[in-house]
């Protein structure tokens, strides 16, 4: 307890004022003559004792008011607040670091993690009753282990313990200056008074951004500015190891993420070695849906450098499958040695091929170029490989009839630019939902008419106009030729490879050229000439992609059709065009994970032959560390969507659709399984601990306090820091006036004495003298 | 004693008179031992009292002149002076000798003409050397005493005075001349108070001097034995006397407002003392007290007697006035009724 005027206890004696006073009364005892003694020489009163024992009453309560204004001026301070045996006066945040990189095997055979988790466990070890405890496993976002915080009884000290003990590391990545935000944002119960943050991380310089050293200031005045103010002690635990191997899979890509059961899809592993040592030689296990399908050897791979693994595979069943690669090597990190990708299996996609209605030679050639690329012209009957697309031939006029939403994507041929605006809106709609559209120009092509039609001033679909066509000639050396393409680009990326495909080969003896535009409208080239003039645009309406080629896709404008490349590029194009429409299987961590089942039109068959359609389904998901929660959806009697936003955890999420609770013959049987992968930042895989210049920085943050975990100390190494944080005195600001309970205290002292005098008054006395 | 120190002694009087009750403390010694003849005779209380007549409740015997009728004629012939004829009077007495001189009425008085015997009991035990927050209860009855004793004298009254402790101790036969007077007051001076009331036992031995029917005044505390008391008021009421009682009191004997806790010493009996906490005592001393007056008043009431109460913190004019303005309220309604 401290006192803010100190100087007024010196007039505690006063204290002693009343028993002064009652002394000096008993010892001045007068002497009365008296005459009518008659009256006093008979029986003595009774009572006394209660009129001895409520006069000492009256001196405590005397005493106790001097003492209560003496205490009151010299305004006191409490450590913690006497009055709140029922509510928490503390609020300690324990900010765990459960990332990818946490799982580094130190030399002792352990892991980092262990460390993080054997100090956080020290320091819940060390909390009194009265404190509120919140646990954040600070990867993917930060995820707190409990709805609100703990009060550290001993049953939930238990709990806590016994959850913290079975935690393992994720796949996740941990943005530290971002979670100590949203902690210290974090509102708190108006009785604590005082709080801690303890963070409990590696040394991963990314995870930390220590870069970002404003942002770190702003972080650690908010820290000091808030009620009660939260300061943070940052417990780290460095890498042990000078020199090590790190295998991790960096990348993992398909040649498709959507396709047939026919077409074989050639999956790429990137493995790439973050380590300083040289690896060994090593191993990676291909599985589908878990269960092994092929092993690949690979080499030794130098330090800083990545190895692509490539398998090629055909998936035959209809569904979602989850394709991995896993890393048989002996490296420090074990969690980054697996990639995963989703693929999904349909039987077809259908796509529509709209022709003019004066349909010409040109034209119908370029439709069975398209459907000879796609494996489905009348005379690949017999082919033994068939595109997941399945064309259909419409004309111009038949499409203002019919509807186009079940289709994926739309080729519009040879497009006059005559379309009337019930065509326009309908295609419009079409892609705004996510529908695909490639539009090519052609003989019939009239530019004034496509740049009013589909141009429209800049807000049309194509975001460029038409100035004119360019004739090169058959001549050799005369025709153009095609740039070889941009591998970043999705829809690029086999087309690119000009070693074993040919696109850098196409002649072009016409085509037409764009304008350059300032259209605020996003979009893109996708194919450019060799004299740098676009020949592929690329833009966007609403969800959907639209991409307009500036020549036919037939032998007359160019050789185009008749490469090896062009059947890349058709298939390519087309699962480019149509992904927005389907589900997205691999999706981005927090990006949402969309389910759809119509069960009028299943996309793929039930699992089980003979289990009827239900009346109506629920989901449940299953994220990557097996914890299972329903799926918010909403549904019909035969449509069901859902959607699942937390992803933010790399890893494997699973969506199993099954019977409602009412139909309890069909419940628990899922009818439909959906796979989805997210993905990891492969900057988790890139391990160190805290160099030259972030040290300067470290020592800059004044406000944070720094410790080093010794990962082969025993965990009271850090006790005394810990004990320090916990034990610290409170500033004044934290401490708890008690001069208001002395002010009422005096009150109530003077009340009831102000009582007990005038009881004891009108008992002596009565409440007027007699005559 | 000089004139400025009985004027000093007056204004000590009336503050403390004027003074708060609530205040007490232990009062000086009683001026008692101090008091000289011309001290009595208080001016303000002798000018409150002076147009008031003492009127006796029944006919007594002696010859009645103005107010006081006696029932005995004749008497003695010695002229003391004249004075004017009021309505009532015999007209025998007129001096026709000075009306014929002067055309006025003027009736003689003689010697013998005052001839209302009146008895002034005052009681001197100990008990009423009380006196804290005013002056004792012995100064207030002695000023009383003198007063009335005065009244009685330029009345033409005869006045005896009997001074009662524990024992008759002074009996002056009655008298009307000044000279009479002075005396009373110079026994009254020198008279102390001491020794337990014997009031009632002093009233019978009183019986043999009451030869005359008149008017017997006993001033006291009556911290006595009333069942003595009443015996000899009985014997004094039978006598046909007009019985009239002082109760003389202190305030803190009624309210008995002591705080702290005192040592009590009998007046009466200087050896006895209790150590009391007045606090814890008050409400019994209170019921005690209130049960002996009322036991007082009710033994007045059923003799005829009257009763009445002074404080020593009331002026003693007032209350002197105020009680005999009562008396002779009560004279006539008697008159009136009988």
């Amino acid at each position: 307890m401290t006192f803010l005027s100190g100087l007024f206890l010196f007039a505690l004696p006063i204290v002693a004022i009343p028993i002064a006073l009652h002394f000096y009364h008993r010892k001045q005892r007068d002497a009365i003559p008296w005459g009518a003694m008659r009256f006093l020489m008979q029986d003595a009163p009774r009572g006394n004792w209660w009129r001895d024992l409520e006069r000492y009453l009256i001196l405590f309560l005397r005493c106790l008011a001097l003492a209560a204004l003496v205490f009151a001026l010299a305004r006191p301070l409490m450590n913690s607040n006497p009055f709140s045996s029922g509510s928490a006066n503390r609020m300690i945040v324990i900010l765990l670091d459960d990332s990818l990189s946490t799982d580094f095997r130190l030399s002792a055979g352990k892991t980092v993690f262990d460390t993080l988790r054997t100090q956080a466990k020290e320091i819940i070890t060390r909390l009194n009753p009265q404190t509120d405890l919140q646990v954040i496993l600070a990867s993917s976002g930060g995820r707190p282990m409990s709805e609100e915080p703990l009060r550290m009884t001993s049953d939930n000290r238990d709990a806590i313990l016994a959850r913290i003990d079975k935690l393992k590391p994720t796949q996740g990545t941990t943005r530290l200056l971002d979670s100590l935000q949203a902690v210290t944002t974090m509102p708190v119960d108006r009785s604590i008074h005082s709080g801690q943050v303890f963070v409990l991380s590696d040394q991963q310089p990314e995870s930390w951004n220590l870069e970002a050293q404003y942002r770190w200031q702003q972080l650690i005045e908010a820290t000091q500015k808030r009620q009660p103010p939260l300061p943070i002690t940052a417990m780290t635990c460095p890498v042990d190891r000078e020199a090590y191997v790190n295998l991790s899979i960096a990348r993992m890509t398909s040649s498709a993420t959507r396709t047939s059961p026919t077409q074989p899809l050639a999956f790429l592993a990137e493995i790439e070695n973050t380590g300083q040592l040289v690896s060994q030689p090593g191993i990676a296990v291909w599985k589908v849906d878990g269960i092994e399908q092929a092993r690949t050897e690979f080499e030794g791979i130098g330090p800083g450098e990545s190895r692509s693994q490539r398998w090629v595979h055909q998936l035959a069943d209809a569904g979602v499958h989850v394709v991995t690669c896993q890393l048989e090597a002996d490296d420090v990190l074990s969690l980054d040695n697996e990639g995963a990708l989703a693929i999904e299996i349909v039987d077809e996609l259908p796509v529509l091929i709209v022709t003019s209605d004066e349909a010409e030679l040109d034209q119908t050639n370029e439709a069975a170029f398209i459907q000879a690329a796609l494996g489905t012209a009348p005379s690949d009957q017999l082919a033994s490989w068939q595109s997941v697309f399945r064309p259909k031939l419409v004309s111009m006029s038949e499409l203002a009839e019919m509807s186009i939403d079940p289709y994926q994507v739309v080729l519009l041929l040879g497009v006059t630019g005559e379309v009337s605006d019930d065509v326009m809106n309908k295609l419009r709609g079409f892609v705004e939902v996510g529908g695909g559209l490639w539009i090519t120009l052609g003989q019939q092509t009239d530019p004034d008419l496509f740049n009013r039609q589909f141009v429209a001033g800049g807000s049309g679909l194509v975001p460029c106009a038409l100035k004119g066509l360019k004739d090169y000639g058959r001549e050799p050396g005369q025709t153009g030729e095609v740039h070889p393409p941009d591998s970043s680009h999705p829809a690029l990326m086999l087309l690119s490879d000009t070693q074993r495909l040919d696109i850098d080969q196409v002649q072009i003896f016409r085509e037409f050229q764009f304008k350059p535009t300032t259209s605020v409208h996003d979009y893109r080239v996708l194919l450019k000439s060799g004299s740098g003039t676009p020949m592929a645009i690329e833009s966007y309406v609403g969800k959907g992609r639209i991409v307009c080629l500036n020549l036919p896709l037939d032998e007359k404008w160019s050789t185009l059709p008749l490469t090896k490349s062009f059947v890349v590029m058709v298939n390519d194009w087309l699962s480019y065009l149509s992904s927005p429409k389907g589900i997205q299987y691999n999706v981005l961590p927090g990006q949402p994970l969309i389910c759809r089942y119509d069960s009028t039109r299943p996309t793929m068959p039930a699992e089980k032959g003979d289990v009827p359609e239900p009346r109506s389904l629920q989901g449940f998901i299953t994220d990557p560390s097996k914890v299972e929660s329903p799926l918010s959806s909403q549904s019909n009697d035969t449509l069901l969507t859902g959607s699942y936003s937390l992803t933010q955890l790399p890893g494997t999420y699973q969506i199993a659709l099954s019977p409602k609770v009412q139909d309890t013959d069909e419940r628990g049987v899922p009818i439909r399984r959906y796979s989805y992968v997210v993905a990891r930042d492969a900057f988790e895989s890139r391990l160190g601990n805290f160099k030259g210049e972030q040290t300067s920085i470290l020592a800059d943050l004044s406000g944070v306090v720094w410790h080093d975990l010794d990962p082969d100390g025993a965990p009271s190494q850090a006790a005394a820091l810990i004990s320090s944080k916990l034990d610290a005195s409170p500033s004044d600001r934290e401490k708890t006036p008690l001069w208001t309970a002395a002010l009422l205290c005096l009150l109530m002292a003077f009340l009831l004495e102000l009582f007990l005098s005038s009881r004891a008054s009108v008992s002596r006395f009565g409440y007027a003298a007699r005559v | 004693m000089s004139q400025s120190r009985a004027k000093s002694f007056l204004d000590s009087l009336r503050g403390k008179l004027t003074g708060s009750p609530s205040s007490v403390t232990p009062s000086a010694p009683a001026p008692s031992e101090t008091m000289t003849t011309q001290d009595l005779f208080d001016a303000k209380t002798l000018l409150e009292v002076n147009h008031l007549e003492l009127l006796a409740e029944t006919t007594v015997n002696g010859v009645l002149s103005g107010k006081h009728r006696s029932t005995h004629k004749g008497g003695c012939t010695d002229f003391a002076e004249h004075r004017p004829y009021s309505a009532g009077d015999d007209l025998r007495r007129l001096d026709w000798k000075l009306f014929a001189r002067n055309d006025r009425y003027y009736v003689k008085q003689y010697d013998d003409e005052t001839n209302l015997q009146a008895l002034i009991v005052l009681d001197v035990s100990g008990s009423m050397k009380f006196g804290l927050s005013t002056v004792t209860k012995f100064d207030y009855a002695r000023l009383l005493t003198a007063c009335l004793s005065r009244l009685f004298v330029r009345q033409r009254d005869s006045v005896a005075v009997a001074i009662a402790g524990g024992g008759l101790q002074t009996f002056l036969k009655p008298r009307q001349s000044p000279g009479h007077l002075q005396l009373i007051m110079e026994t009254l001076i020198a008279t102390p108070a001491h020794g337990a009331s014997r009031v009632g036992l002093i009233l019978n031995q009183l019986l043999p001097q009451l030869k005359r029917k008149g008017m017997v005044i006993i001033i006291s505390d009556f911290f006595t034995s009333l069942p003595e008391l009443k015996e000899g008021l009985t014997n004094v009421a039978a006598r046909g006397h007009d019985v009239l009682m002082f109760e003389i009191l202190a305030p803190e004997e009624i309210n008995f407002d002591f705080r702290y806790r005192a040592r009590f010493e009998d007046l009466e009996a200087p050896s006895r003392w209790l150590d009391v906490d007045p606090g814890a005592i008050r409400p019994i001393y209170l019921e005690r007290m209130q049960q002996h007056r009322d036991k007082l008043k009710e033994l007045a009431t059923d003799l005829g007697c009257d009763l009445g109460t002074l404080t020593t913190d009331s002026d003693l004019g007032d209350g002197l006035a105020y009680y005999l303005r009562k008396r002779a309220f009560q004279t006539k309604q008697k008159r009136r009724s009988g």
